[in-house]
């Protein structure tokens, strides 16, 4: 018993120092180290002693590299947590208690004129980081650039509601949509404004590695793959920020990012690993940063009648649904960092409803619709599995609750492109383990590339539900909105084409000397932080 | 040998078009670059868009050509993921992993070899028990555990050198020895075999006879003599760590070629992964070429015909 603690302790020793639990036992194991012995040959490893740089610049800690600095041309979660700094928005979102509300940001104001038409006022005074004024030639310029097809722009879809940009005058603009089209406002905060003369005078690839914008900071250096620099914009037109330069290091292994916090070459660490998180909140001037996000956990499920897999049928479906235990996984799987969900829908999602109840773990009734369905001794199906991150452990705690109901969930583990282009083939088996986020906050965007029968994802096929997401994607009226979206999210709860799992949550690693709030939209505005010491 | 050279640079072309050939294959059936690069709520229009503007709605045969016409120009086509020209991203990347496959070399030769010879002369010694127990050990630590285990120990913990990133020599030294173990291991033990089999040689007891001193027989006669396989080995590895830096370039977050394709291969960027394979597959066969050229300078014997 008491050799128990002490293994635990020197086992909390090694993990403070940046080795996950799981990793540290696989090395031992390879090695043929008992753990006392391994534990004793390494001891802990604090941030006490580190000679903590008295600065005012901020060292952040990235998984892996910026792709591109033209705001227009990527949008990858790394890549705007720098050039969101950089670049500002029309509109952008507010975050208090976990909700969120539009406001006005280099937009003054937005209207609309009619069902397909939105008129936006722009503060004038605002000056690119080159001394060029902004205007409306550069929202038109940043939404005709995402929206040419030479242009191939990743961002297209966010905006392909969008027919053009009509420029009234230097501080008014409307946009003009193809349809009544909901999300603009939701779309304006994330599509970041570039400069239209810069742009036109050094050409695409120049802004690429020079980025130009109206935001609080302002481009320094980029050494590819090492580390990217910014300065603060003194004369921002929302107010200075408080921290006078950035530096984003590029580290992708998680134990180094970790080692790089412990010895104070970084103030804060992205994606820390939920099993370091009790490691790091234990150390002296370290803390970890939390906060629920809108990406979802689920399993898709192959609902296609002409599949002719097992799950097309909707008792094989509903039985999968009652036999996950979701309290059990989550606590399990991500130590508690993660919240369940009913639907496909968070709280913070325009469309939500609190009514749908979801499916309790309940082994008996997903024993009884498996005989139902035809089943009764059991059914075997196919569980595609992507090999990033830790979806092979989700998927092997996964199948193992499905055991329990007598569904064999075979693991087909592969790379995540073959994922995804058998996905999109609907061509998977059965299952996959899959994981959502739009970043709009809206049904829309998670309902109607899941689950309408004319996307590339959707393997259900319901006229209802083309019908109903149609319909709350070309009005402009929320009330009616929400209407439709509880009647699809009814839909959903009844047919189950996809069981969803948790919300996910994200992790943060943090020196105490900087004040600094996560953000459900994972947004990374450092001016909205600030340093002590 | 002028003609020997100008063959193996002919080869070296065939090698390259092969190595093209192959990657090119692989990559365009391993997925679609489109649905990694796009967003996940891409529609169908968005990703036929991104295909039609990259080509990939042609045939692979077309593809093809297309890349081949442009390799010859040394137009290796833009990073689908970057926008950037794919070879100036792969050789602003090139000298990073050169400073590192220097520094791991070099860690090889000055550990490895004098651990080989220092256990060939004191053979079943426990001096050269020791420098062998130490060698295995070197050659089945896996590069990744060694790398963590140096930064929690000696960044962490110690705090002698930074965890992390491409600086000065304090930088370099831990990812040049986690990425050496395996060769300076390997090499120590080739050593050791090759100078036990020429230390036995007639030629050296004559050496000794005449009244040379030790160190003058080990160095003019003996490792002269053993150290041929030792440079072919050295100069694979040369290659390999231009190549397989993958891991410790990872671990260390030290900004090289290694990195590089690693975020390009699961992104499917495919002309930044043909860049890198090319850049890297020339490095590999130009070491070869040196090494059987250094082979003429050090045993007047071979000749190339």
């Amino acid at each position: 018993m008491e050799q128990g603690t002490q293994d635990q302790r020197s086992l909390n020793e090694l993990l403070r120092a940046g080795l996950s639990r799981r990793e540290f036992l696989q090395h031992c194991g390879r090695l043929g180290l008992s753990l006392p012995a391994a534990a004793v040959l390494l001891s802990a490893g604090t941030r006490a002693g580190a000679a903590a740089q008295q600065t005012t610049a901020l060292a952040v800690g990235l998984t892996y590299d910026v792709t591109t600095l033209d705001a227009t041309m990527q949008y990858d979660a790394q890549t705007i947590n720098v050039y969101g700094n950089i670049y500002d928005t029309l509109l952008r979102k507010v975050w208090a208690n976990g909700e969120f509300t539009i406001e006005p940001h280099l937009a003054e104001s937005i209207t609309t004129i009619d069902d397909t038409t939105w008129e936006l006022k722009l503060r004038s005074g605002v000056k690119f980081h080159n001394g060029d004024e902004f205007t409306g030639e550069d929202v038109r310029f940043t939404v005709q650039r995402v929206l040419d097809p030479a242009v191939a722009s990743p961002q297209f879809s966010n905006i392909s509601g969008y027919d053009h940009v009509e420029v009234v005058d230097p501080y008014t603009i409307r946009i003009i949509t193809k349809q009544p089209f909901p999300l603009v406002p939701i779309t304006l905060c994330n599509l970041r404004i570039v400069p239209a003369k810069y742009f036109e005078q050094n050409g695409a690839e120049h802004v690429a590695a020079n980025p130009v914008g109206t935001g609080p900071y302002r481009f320094v250096e980029w050494v590819r793959g090492d580390h990217l620099t910014l300065e603060a914009n003194q004369g921002y037109w929302n107010g200075a920020p408080g921290i006078s330069s950035v530096v984003f290091r590029i580290i992708p292994e998680d134990a180094t990012r970790i080692a790089a916090l412990q010895t104070a070459n970084a103030d804060l660490i992205l994606a820390v690993p939920p099993i370091n998180a009790p490691a790091l909140e234990a150390t002296p001037d370290l803390t970890v940063a939390k906060t629920l996000i809108e990406r979802i956990s689920w399993i898709e499920l192959q609902a296609l009648p002409d599949s002719g897999r097992p799950t097309a049928k909707r008792e094989v479906r509903q039985a999968i649904a009652y036999a996950l235990d979701r309290d059990a996984l989550i606590e399990g799987l991500l130590l508690g960092n993660g919240e369940k969900v009913a639907t496909m829908l968070t709280p913070k999602h325009l469309g939500y409803s609190p009514d749908i109840p979801g499916y309790e773990f309940d082994l008996d009734k997903a024993k009884g619709l498996l005989s139902e369905a035809g089943y009764p001794d059991g059914v075997e199906l196919e569980f595609m599995v992507g090999t990033g991150g830790q979806s092979k452990e989700y998927a092997e705690a996964i199948a193992g609750q499905l055991a329990k109901a007598g569904i064999t969930a075979r693991i087909n583990l592969v790379e995540s492109a073959v994922l995804l282009a058998g996905w999109q083939k609907h061509d998977f088996g059965d299952m996959i383990l899959g994981t959502w986020t739009s970043n709009t906050f809206d049904a829309d965007g998670t309902l109607y590339p899941l689950f309408h029968s004319d996307t590339v994802w959707s393997n259900y096929s319901n006229p209802e539900m083309d019908r109903l997401l149609d319909e709350a994607r070309s009005t402009l009226d929320t009330a009616a909105r929400e209407q439709l979206y509880k009647q699809a999210l009814q839909i959903l709860h009844d047919d189950m084409p996809g069981v969803p799992l948790w919300e996910q949550m994200a992790l943060y690693g943090l020196s105490k000397r900087l004040q600094w709030q996560p953000r459900p939209d994972q947004e990374l505005f450092l001016v909205e932080a600030s340093l002590s010491g | 040998m002028g003609q020997y050279i100008l063959g193996r640079l002919y080869q070296t072309v065939l090698v390259l078009f092969g190595v093209s050939a192959v990657v090119f294959l692989l990559l365009h059936i391993s997925g679609d670059p489109a649905v990694l690069l796009l967003p996940q709520d891409a529609t169908k229009e968005a990703i036929e868009q991104f295909r039609h503007a990259h080509g990939f709605d042609q045939p692979l045969y077309v593809q093809f050509y297309r890349f081949l016409s442009g390799a010859v120009r040394g137009d290796l086509g833009n990073s689908l993921k970057f926008n950037q020209p794919a070879l100036a991203l792969v050789l602003d990347r090139f000298p990073a992993t050169l400073e590192l496959a220097l520094a791991a070399l070099v860690i090889s030769i000055v550990t490895g070899i004098p651990l080989g010879i220092i256990s060939a002369m004191k053979r079943n010694s426990p001096v050269d028990t020791s420098a062998m127990v130490l060698s295995m050990l070197g050659q089945s630590v896996p590069a990744f555990w060694l790398g963590i285990m140096m930064i929690l120990l000696l960044s962490v913990k110690w705090q002698i050198f930074p965890p992390f990133g491409r600086g000065g020599i304090s930088h370099l030294i831990l990812p040049a020895i986690s990425l050496s173990t395996w060769s300076a291991a390997r090499v120590a033990r080739l050593t050791r075999s090759g100078m036990i089999d020429v230390l036995g040689q007639e030629y050296i007891r004559t050496a000794r006879a005449k009244g040379l001193a030790n160190l003058v027989v080990v160095q003019r006669h003996a490792l002269k003599n053993a150290i041929l396989p030792i440079i072919t080995v050295l100069g694979l590895d040369l290659g390999g760590f231009l190549g397989g830096a993958v891991i410790t370039e990872t671990i260390f977050a030290w900004p090289g070629v290694g990195q590089l394709a690693m975020q390009s291969i699961y992104s499917r960027d495919y002309p930044v992964v043909q860049a890198t394979v090319l850049l890297v597959a020339t490095g590999y066969v130009l070491i070869n070429l040196l090494v059987d050229v250094a082979y003429a300078y050090l045993n007047p014997r071979i000749r190339f015909g």
